[in-house]
């Protein structure tokens, strides 16, 4: 691809090039295990959603590298880190503040205690620290008075970093009206706290990584205001060089891959669940540390173990 | 990741144009392949923009105007292009218009040129598919109306709270409006009897709607013929079994005509009573029972809607009117 990536370009210490036009970064100082690869449509989505200011919403089947993409994207950047992993029970405030009723009401009705301001019974959400660190900690308030406690910044990266990364996991697992509860936040970059009245508005540049196992579809009004990124399915070769690049050659990681690519065949045959890119390093770690001969029953009990997580029968290899 | 491993094909909706002219101004894509990327992650292709713009709006079906099994395909469509406003009465003249082309004579009429093989008949004759019953847009909002169960996570209950502490009494807990929610999933219950024959795929594509607002894990499909009492299977083509009973706190959808088709026809038709039977065994489970219904509440005994919540599967069914029907309900079942 030929264009100016102005925004988004890993190049420099902690990267290497890959054959394809893919880069792999690993942050100084960081473990093996947070080796990413940048494929070359991944680092364009990027560039579009901080020009464009859009969220970027990143599908994909388990093990692409959804998740760990944003803190690489942060790493590479150097910008702050903040994520939010979504369950069934999120609502869209979770992610912009929470607000401890119940302790508030215990204040209010102790007669020796004083009452605090508002503010300081709101715990500010991970999109309000991306936004506006300093209102964060200050939890809206002015300025911080005698009594009040400032909020923990709960994000990873330079302190002072002008933007910041913040990664919503797994937006899908939530309630369908949750995504278009956002829809205010995303495009403005303000949100008002309703307790207080206070209004924040974001002092940084944001990028909002967002991922969706496609468990369910998002309403069209949430997809308008996000650049969506589909991850591609991970090949035997991208497996191997990942697993390389982390614990260096070794003629293992191109066996254990072809039998994870066999299983994952076979999953996706079935309709169950595919052994991802974190179980196989799993499974290469195991081999490599236990020793295990792969023609023997342990070998198998392994991968049945680290590889294979349904209730659908192992499927065992074929006898030549 | 849900249970049945299904999902959904990588949705793209068009940003706005203003977004891709920013794009390519930063990012000076040199050629056209680059451009054209770019242009995608931000769904302005061709293709979705085509589909995301207002189609043709065809006119709504009611459920009882659709054709019935039996009907002669494309009977339907004959009738509709016949207007008799406009055609002309026997022995009129045809209209026509003639207009003389200026110019060299020896341009082929297009008509005139061979034209591409018709498709084979079994093609030709497959009727069109229907327009969804709910209308898409009304559709998620009526299914998170019917389907959405109530937890008790919304915002703190100041009323019950100042009442408790009015009284002395100390709060354990903060007590909290309900909140929808359709986290609970749902067990769809389709019906496949000879009285649901003319709707066999508005059921499918309703099973189909629902799969993309519940993830797999929250939805479980059943079908049965007549009432689920005498058994349901996992798929069309799967062993029968007993009605299995969902996990606490779901909410069961069953798709039928309760029996009140009056089908005679069918000699095994479900009887209203056989209805009733299985809705008291699934409120004993402690499950509310909604039932979608292709017949207006004129046609609904009352020996019905006294145990089932009936929403009749219309397009002219909103949302308030679902939440409506459900209030009026507990109402009734208390």
């Amino acid at each position: 691809m030929n264009y100016k990536p102005k925004y988004f370009n890993p190049k420099g210490s902690g990267t290497e090039p890959v054959s394809d036009g893919s880069v792999a970064f690993k942050p100084a100082k960081a473990k093996h295990e947070d080796l990413y690869i940048f494929a070359p449509k991944v680092i364009l989505a990027l560039n579009v959603s901080i020009a464009t200011g859009r969220p970027l919403l990143v599908s994909g089947e388990p093990g692409c590298g959804k998740s760990s993409l944003a803190k690489s994207a942060a790493a590479v950047l150097g910008w702050r880190y903040y994520h939010r992993t979504v369950t069934s029970r999120t609502q869209a405030a979770d992610l912009l503040w929470t607000f401890d009723a119940l302790r508030r009401l215990n204040d209010a009705s102790k007669q020796s205690a004083k009452l605090l301001p508002e503010q300081y019974y709101i715990e500010p959400g991970a999109l309000w620290w991306a936004f506006n660190p300093k209102t964060a900690a200050q939890r809206g308030a002015k300025a911080l008075s005698k009594g009040g406690v400032a909020a923990a910044d709960p994000g990873s990266g330079p302190a002072n970093a002008d933007a910041a990364v913040v990664l919503i996991d797994e937006i899908d697992k939530a309630d369908p009206d949750v995504p278009n509860d956002l829809l205010e936040p995303f495009d403005r970059k303000t949100f008002t706290v309703r307790e207080t009245g206070d209004e924040v508005a974001a002092s940084r540049k944001v990028l909002m990584i967002l991922t969706t196992n496609r468990e369910r579809t998002m309403p069209r009004a949430f997809l308008r205001r996000c650049v969506t990124l589909d991850l591609d399915t991970p090949t035997q070769p991208w497996l191997v060089d990942i697993a390389t690049r982390r614990y260096g050659r070794n003629a293992l990681h191109e066996e254990i891959a072809g039998e994870v690519m066999a299983l994952r065949q076979h999953a996706r045959t079935a309709n169950i669940r595919q052994p991802s890119t974190a179980e196989y390093l799993d499974a290469v770690v195991a081999a490599t540390q236990l020793g295990a001969d792969r023609s023997s029953g342990e070998w198998s009990e392994v991968k049945r173990a680290l590889l294979w997580k349904n209730e659908a029968p192992f499927p065992e290899p074929k006898k030549p | 990741m849900s249970a049945s491993g299904r999902r959904f094909p990588a949705a793209r909706a068009p940003v706005s144009l203003r977004d891709g002219i920013v794009a390519l101004a930063e990012l000076r894509p040199a050629d056209d392949s680059s451009q054209q990327a770019i242009l995608e992650l931000l769904g302005l292709t061709r293709a979705a923009v085509s589909q995301d713009a207002p189609a043709t709006v065809a006119p709504p079906v009611s459920p009882e105007s659709r054709p019935t099994a039996g009907a002669a395909p494309g009977a339907a469509a004959a009738a509709a292009t016949a207007s008799p406003a406009t055609a002309p009465r026997p022995g009129q003249p045809l209209p026509t218009h003639v207009v003389r082309k200026q110019g060299r004579a020896s341009v082929q009429p297009a008509w005139k040129t061979p034209g591409a093989a018709l498709p084979p008949a079994s093609k030709a004759s497959e009727p069109a598919p229907l327009p969804a019953i709910f209308p898409p847009l009304e559709g998620r909002g009526i299914y998170t109306a019917a389907l959405s169960t109530r937890v008790p996570e919304g915002e703190p209950d100041l009323d019950h709270a100042v009442n408790e502490l009015a009284h002395y009494r100390p709060l354990r807990e903060l007590p909290r409006l309900p909140l929808r929610t359709l986290r609970r999933g749902v067990q769809l219950l389709l019906d496949t009897g000879p009285s649901m024959a003319p709707y066999a795929a508005d059921v499918h594509a309703l099973a189909d709607e629902l799969a993309t607002l519940l993830s797999g894990a929250q939805l479980e499909r059943l079908y049965f013929m007549r009432c689920p009492r005498r058994g349901v299977r996992e798929s069309l083509r799967a062993r029968g079994r007993t009605w299995p009973v969902p996990p606490r706190g779901m909410p069961v959808l069953a798709v039928s005509d309760f029996g009140i088709a009056d089908n005679v026809d069918d000699e095994d038709a479900a009887s209203v009573e056989e209805w009733r039977r299985f809705a008291d065994e699934v409120r004993a489970e402690g499950h509310p029972l909604i039932g979608l219904v292709p017949f207006a509440a004129s046609r609904w005994p009352a020996a019905l809607t006294d145990v089932i919540t009936l929403i009749h599967w219309s397009e002219r069914t909103i949302a308030s009117s679902v939440d409506r029907a459900l209030r009026e309900a507990q109402r009734r079942f208390r």
